[in-house]
């Protein structure tokens, strides 16, 4: 996946300037910067959900997981439900929840997602990303609210489940990139 | 029994007491008859097979219309939720319908339809628009970030529609219905009355008048308002219901 010369603004106010970034296949990258660099209009231009100015995304793969930066999950459905939600018939209840029970979450499979805690509702939003599959992963500040120890049980989970799929992930947190064993890249 | 229900029975104690005032202070059964005229009224109307044939008859259409109104509105309010251009072409006839008087359309149908037909086309006419705008504007307040979510997940348009769509919709679908249940009930009386519906409450109610019967008059219409409120907590029951069952089905 390729972004080239990427330029954005907000009314006046500039969000991306001449930002350039190659994901290679299967590489695990890391986007660092201060607060209002862009980050996330970054992720939002690679997933086609907002169109620069100008410059180019290319190579984008045709199914992208993403962890969104916040949880947009259905308040009232289960995780089990919010996960299938995404992945419709491709995977079944059973694989949902061996996925969710993987994360900690064995206990929370059938509660309204309303009713879990954040921690709980973040990683039921990395689950339904990664249960999606696709060529690229695009984390948004994916354990934010997460202790250090499901910090690293939720890193863990998305590198053995990724099958091969790059993966970009914005935070402010060092330690995250260290989870993931990730290139830093600094905007 | 809970201090709330208490106040009500209180608060219906007093009206039907200022009714008794207002009749003895009147003077007249032709102009006010009292409370317990109606009620023996009612009693003697009650046993009689006529009665509850008019009920039956007005019930039927009326609800059939607000029936047709409901699942016509809420489709269209969610196909025009899909695409935009249902609502653009649906709004001239919402915003006519909307401002036209009862009484023309009572009487354009009349020269339109059979009289049987009237209050079923009515009360579908009163409904539609007030459905359709409400369950519309839900669909419209729905979670953008959800939609973008599903945008993302590729997730079709029909799951989106029961997990996202529906659940913003809810609220407005059961405001509206509880606004429109009473609306059905009084314009498919007024077109029973006006249009003289042989068989049905309406043609009671003109008879009612034209023997100046007070007495009957009352207790008709305290019949319109036990059934309008038993359909209206009976509909609303079954629509929380309905919207629970399609939200909780399998994605």
């Amino acid at each position: 996946m390729r972004a080239e010369h990427l330029y954005k603004r907000f009314g006046d106010k500039p969000v991306l300037e001449n930002v350039s970034l190659t994901v290679p296949a299967g590489a695990v990258l890391c986007l660092m910067a201060p607060s209002g660099w862009g980050k996330t209009t970054l992720l939002r231009c690679m997933a086609g959900l907002e169109k620069p100015d100008s410059g180019t995304v290319r190579d984008v793969p045709e199914r992208i997981g993403y962890v969104f930066q916040e949880d947009r999950l259905c308040g009232h459905m289960s995780a089990v439900e919010n996960v299938r939600l995404a992945t419709g018939r491709r995977m079944d209840s059973a694989t949902i929840e061996a996925h969710l029970t993987e994360l900690g979450l064995g206990g929370q499979l059938h509660q309204p997602v309303e009713e879990m805690s954040g921690g709980q509702r973040r990683r039921v939003a990395i689950a339904r990303a990664v249960c999606f599959g696709g060529g690229l992963l695009l984390l948004d500040e994916p354990f934010k609210g997460l202790d250090a120890e499901t910090r690293q049980q939720a890193a863990a989970y998305i590198l053995r489940h990724r099958n091969g799929a790059a993966v970009v992930c914005v935070t402010h947190d060092r330690e995250d990139a260290a989870a993931l064993g990730a290139e830093i890249a600094a905007l | 029994m809970k201090k709330v229900t208490w106040q009500r029975i209180g608060a219906a104690a007093l009206a039907v007491l200022v009714w008794q005032a207002a009749s003895m202070a009147v003077g007249s059964a032709l102009l006010l008859p009292s409370p317990a005229a109606v009620l023996v009224r009612l009693a003697a109307l009650l046993p009689d097979g006529g009665f509850w044939r008019a009920v039956w008859f007005s019930f039927c259409r009326i609800a059939g219309g607000f029936g047709a109104a409901l699942v016509l509105g809420t489709a269209l309010a969610f196909a025009a939720g899909r695409w935009p251009v249902v609502d653009v072409l649906l709004r001239p006839y919402v915003l006519v319908i909307k401002s036209v008087p009862v009484a023309s359309f009572i009487i354009l149908a009349l020269i339109w339809m059979r009289t049987s037909a009237l209050p079923l086309f009515i009360s579908f006419l009163m409904v539609f628009p007030i459905l359709y705008t409400n369950v519309l504007a839900g669909i419209r307040s729905a979670d953008r970030e959800l939609l973008e979510m599903a945008r993302v997940f590729r997730v079709p348009w029909l799951r989106q529609a029961r997990c996202i769509l529906l659940p913003a919709a809810e609220p407005f679908l059961l405001a509206g219905s509880a606004a429109a249940l009473g609306m059905s009930w009084k314009a498919g009386v007024a077109a029973e009355v006006i249009g003289v519906v042989g068989g049905s409450i309406g043609e009671k109610l003109y008879e009612a008048k034209i023997y100046l019967q007070t007495g009957d008059l009352l207790a008709w219409t305290a019949v319109i308002v036990a059934l309008s409120a038993l359909f209206e907590r009976a509909v609303l029951a079954l629509l929380r219901r309905c919207c629970r069952w399609a939200k909780g089905g399998r994605t």
